[in-house]
């Protein structure tokens, strides 16, 4: 009883502030104007409006497709994140030189005024804990690590030269992904997906899946920022629901559900009819896609229902929470129109001072998790046509230093200390020039000395792919316009087909 | 006491409106009252003023030309006009007092006369304060063409194939100097004694002396000049003129800090492919067709996306369509008849996933622009494939997971743009024996698998 007289006394409340002076004089001026004009332009129609079920109206759906500004090479983005920043030297960036300084002090001349997460006094260097291989018909450096990757590698155009100003994981991703280091800007799948809205009305527009751990930085890595919260990216499990509280209650039938739905919809639309305030309307808009999401997210999360052959192409462990499985996942979505699929794959830290971060041991089991997936990810979107629309973005958040990590003086396990002013990245799909490789890094792999690329290059080249001019890509907030690369970026002509 | 002279000066721009005022009120009232003839004595007062404020006028004029030093050449036009809107108007108001001095000629000319010598001098007195192309620049381009205001500059085009063997010099900064400089720094014209319109007059400098110093290169004039706020009266290209590129400034720097050689390739120079990108050709529509159509009527659209289809112009100002049955997965071949309304227009058709079937290419066909074609997970089989031949544009098919037969494959040979055909999970065999050579590439089966033996032989 308490709980009904609560809720009438809510609805009583919420009636009152609809009647208040305060709230005509305040709110209602605009619609008034608004009715007036209606009237002069002879366009209102008394009839009940109808909620049409797709609308590219951006004030009833947030989330219509739109065209890109300019012609998009890419329709689609997968990016895949190691998290914790893979050792460039161990995988594309190969060192003949550090070979020869293995084990030897580090000259002082590398350490002046340099800041470093946890090397302290003077390290030793540290060789490449890795053979490699020229491989594919361009001859690209590859390491032994990633035996698969080989197949893919012409496919592939190498950024052999980011630099990022961060030194630190939660920060270094925060600038990776936002454009920012601190908290509060959108990230780069919210833009795109604000900016391009999403194709599939039964799936977000903007999914991220991790496996192994949530980033440093958090889920803002994900968020919206001051974007509308809509375009936040939807994190769907591997394991158990794919998105939490989707699934009916216990006693619930889904046409109960619906019956539920169109009765709420329903008093939502008398509420439209009353006020006309679009708000509403989106309202309506986002129940319904939720509904619909209910049937067509756990189909499009289900993996089991794909060949075997497609299956043991990728690795995928059915039931767990893998990288593998991921891939396969970001295939099915990016079949599906989902605009912006984001993949984490934790672990990737190598420091050396515990087994599970060293370059011998936990560093070669993550290159093992991965390998395979990836490569079976560029042949699968390439046979079914789809790796010319999708771009593929590889890397972390900054490089490790040639230098052995000598954490409270001691030297561990073979590992590298975060580096941010070289390592390498790489991007494949559509627009990509295959094979190349952009930008050199000195002897060492310390510092790049030729076509050295920001963090913001790399934003403003995915935007210029997916059909965005990075400089007129632009939402207000606070009084100014704000971008994703802030007042930086340049497209990094170079791999662009 | 100068200062006196000064500040009358500076009333010029403050007292020209009112001869303006008064002059095109009276003459307003004397085309109001040429046939009653009722108002001859307030005619006469707005003539008188109008005499008098134009006097005031031309005086405050010349004495602000006189103080502030503007240019004979700019203001004598002005200044003579001015006078003989004075002298106009002074006959004017003669000949409305009856006087009968100047009987021969009549009051009628005098009226148009003074009409255009006032707007004329109005105009040439706001170009001098605002700047010469102050009315027009507003105006589109494409219509300043038409009026033959300005004739379109030829921009300058350079191949990524081929513009590393160009000279920076003759095959760049030339003809970015040729657009943006040489109208004023020719041997015709020659601003500030400088000519740029060949090496010898840009090495030679101006009346101030060199504008390029080969051994301090950033505190070349030039430079110094070219990046001066446009407002700074020696900003060059001056404010109203056509400024140069952000791009055409990156490489007159680069130019210039290389020494301003004259012979050096880009290629030479190794010069990054950046810095150069803005001058490559547009390319618009990518692997669609370039074309030149009016848009889609927007109710054509929604009757489309009332069927569920996703319709969408291929980027914001293009006309050619894009459509996807994405949402649509009811989408049939009785449906696909509605498709015909968008025939000129759709480039890029996604059905797939729908339940259309062989019978859908006898619609297809009729898309006459069609580039990318996507039949994945249908039931077509192929039968009736050859209808698409007309199709010139067609570039891409996606029929990967349908019921694709090989026999129909050798009707795609004749397909006149065709470069990829996707068949991943589909029945048909494509070993090379059946297939003829040139065709072996544009089918792309896939069916790519991971070999196991790379991890055992770690």
């Amino acid at each position: 009883m308490d709980k009904i007289k609560k809720l009438l006394a809510e609805q009583r409340a919420v009636e009152a502030q609809f009647n208040s002076r305060r709230h005509f004089l305040k709110d209602c001026t605009l619609g008034l104007g608004g009715l007036a004009l209606g009237s002069f332009l002879n366009s209102c129609s008394s009839g009940s409006p109808k909620v049409p079920a797709y609308t590219t109206d951006r004030s009833l759906n947030p989330m219509a497709a739109m065209p890109a500004p300019y012609l998009p090479k890419v329709k689609s983005v997968i990016y895949l994140h190691m998290v914790g920043a893979p050792s460039q030297l161990e995988l594309f960036d190969y060192k003949p030189e550090l070979a020869k300084l293995h084990n030897q002090p580090c000259p002082p001349s590398l350490l002046d005024s340099k800041k470093f997460a946890f090397i302290q006094g003077v390290p030793n260097m540290l060789g490449p804990q890795a053979t490699f291989n020229r491989e594919g018909e361009t001859g690209n450096w590859v390491s032994n690590h990633l035996p698969h990757f080989k197949k893919v590698i012409d496919e592939v155009a190498f950024l052999k030269a980011v630099h990022t100003d961060q030194f630190n994981h939660g920060p270094a991703q925060m600038l990776m992904h936002t454009g920012s280091p601190r908290n509060g800007r959108p990230s780069i799948g919210s833009w795109v997906t604000y900016g391009l809205g999403s194709e599939n009305n039964n799936l977000p527009g903007f999914v991220v899946l991790t496996s192994g751990g949530t980033p440093d930085a958090g889920k803002s890595v994900w968020g919206s920022g001051f974007l509308p919260s809509v375009y936040q990216g939807v994190q769907c499990r591997s394991k158990g629901d794919p998105v939490l509280y989707l699934k009916d209650p216990k006693g619930v039938s889904r046409n109960l559900k619906k019956k539920v739905l169109s009765s709420i919809n329903n008093i939502n639309l008398k509420e439209y009819q009353k006020f006309g305030d679009p708000e509403v309307l989106t309202r309506i808009n986002q129940y319904e896609m939720a509904y619909r999401m209910q049937v067509s997210v756990p189909k499009v999360m289900d993996i089991d229902k794909e060949p075997d052959s497609i299956k043991e192409m990728y690795g995928v462990e059915p039931g767990k929470e893998a990288f593998a499985n991921n891939c396969l996942l970001a295939r099915k979505m990016v079949e599906q129109g989902v605009r912006f699929v984001q993949l984490y794959d934790w672990g990737w830290d190598s420091h050396g001072a515990s087994p599970s971060g060293a370059l011998d041991t936990g560093f070669v089991k993550k290159c093992k998790e991965t390998d395979r997936p990836i490569a079976a990810l560029i042949l699968d979107l390439k046979q079914r046509g789809l790796l010319d629309e999708t771009l593929i973005v590889w890397g972390g958040e900054f490089g490790r230093t040639p230098m052995w990590e000598n954490r409270l003086g001691i030297q561990n396990s073979p590992g590298r200390d975060h580096q941010g002013d070289a390592f390498t990245m790489w991007m494949a799909g559509g627009g990509i020039k295959k094979g190349a490789v952009h930008g050199k890094t000195d002897e060492i792999g310390y510092t790049g000395i030729e076509g050295r690329v920001s963090v913001h290059d790399i934003q403003a080249t995915i935007l210029h792919l997916l059909g965005f001019n990075h400089e007129q890509f632009t939402y207000d907030f606070q009084g100014r316009p704000f971008r994703l690369t802030d007042v930086e970026g340049h497209v990094i002509n170079e791999i662009l087909a | 006491m100068d200062f006196i002279f000064d500040l009358i000066g500076r009333f010029h721009p403050l007292i020209v409106h009112l001869p303006i005022g008064f002059l095109l009120l009276g003459l307003m009232m004397l085309v109001f009252d040429r046939k009653e003839n009722k108002h001859q004595k307030m005619i006469r007062f707005a003539f008188f003023w109008g005499t008098f404020s134009t006097l005031a006028a031309v005086l405050t004029g010349t004495v602000q030309y006189a103080r502030e030093g503007y240019p004979w050449e700019d203001i004598q036009g002005h200044l003579f006009l001015g006078v003989l809107t004075f002298v106009l108007s002074f006959l004017m108001y003669l000949k409305l007092k009856k006087f009968n001095t100047f009987n021969k000629i009549p009051q009628k000319f005098v009226g148009y006369a003074l009409v255009i010598t006032l707007f004329h001098t109005g105009h040439l007195g706001g170009n001098l304060t605002h700047g010469k192309n102050h009315l027009i620049e507003p105006l589109p381009p494409k219509l300043k063409e038409v009026l033959g205001m300005e004739v379109p500059s030829k921009t300058l085009v350079l191949q990524s194939e081929t513009y590393q063997k160009l000279s920076l010099y003759s095959g760049v900064i030339q003809p970015i100097l040729d657009q943006k400089c040489v109208s004023c720094h020719n041997p015709k014209k020659t601003k500030g004694e400088l000519l740029l319109h060949n090496l010898k007059g840009i090495m030679s400098g101006g009346e101030e002396g060199p504008i390029i110093s080969t051994i301090n290169p950033e505190e070349s004039e030039m430079l110094k000049r070219i990046h001066l706020p446009r407002d700074e009266k020696k900003h060059m290209p001056p404010k109203a003129k056509i400024q140069l590129t952000k791009a055409e400034i990156k490489l007159i720097e680069k130019w210039i800090n290389a020494g301003a050689p004259e012979n050096k390739t880009i290629g030479d120079l190794r010069l990054s492919s950046s810095l150069f990108v803005s001058f490559f050709p547009k390319d618009k529509t990518g692997i669609y067709p370039n074309l030149e159509l009016e848009p889609l009527e927007k109710t054509v659209i929604d009757s489309l996306m009332a069927m569920g289809l996703q319709v969408a112009p291929l980027y914001k100002t293009s006309p050619l369509l894009k459509i996807s049955a994405i949402n649509a997965p009811d989408f049939d071949d009785q449906k696909a008849v509605a498709l015909l309304k968008a025939m000129d227009h759709v480039v890029d058709l996604d059905l797939g996933q729908t339940q259309v079937t062989d019978s859908v290419f006898g619609i297809v066909q009729q898309l006459k622009h069609l580039t990318v074609l996507k039949l994945n997970r249908t039931d077509v089989s192929g039968n009736g494939i050859q209808k698409l031949i007309p199709l010139q544009h067609l570039k891409k098919i996606n029929l990967v997971n349908s019921n694709f037969k090989s026999a129909h494959l050798e009707e795609m040979y004749s397909f006149p743009s065709l470069e990829k055909v996707y068949l991943f999970g589909t029945s048909t065999n494509l070993s090379t024996d059946l297939i003829p050579e040139p065709f072996q590439s544009i089918f792309e089966k896939g069916d790519y698998k991971i070999n196991d033996d790379v991890e055992k032989n770690l």
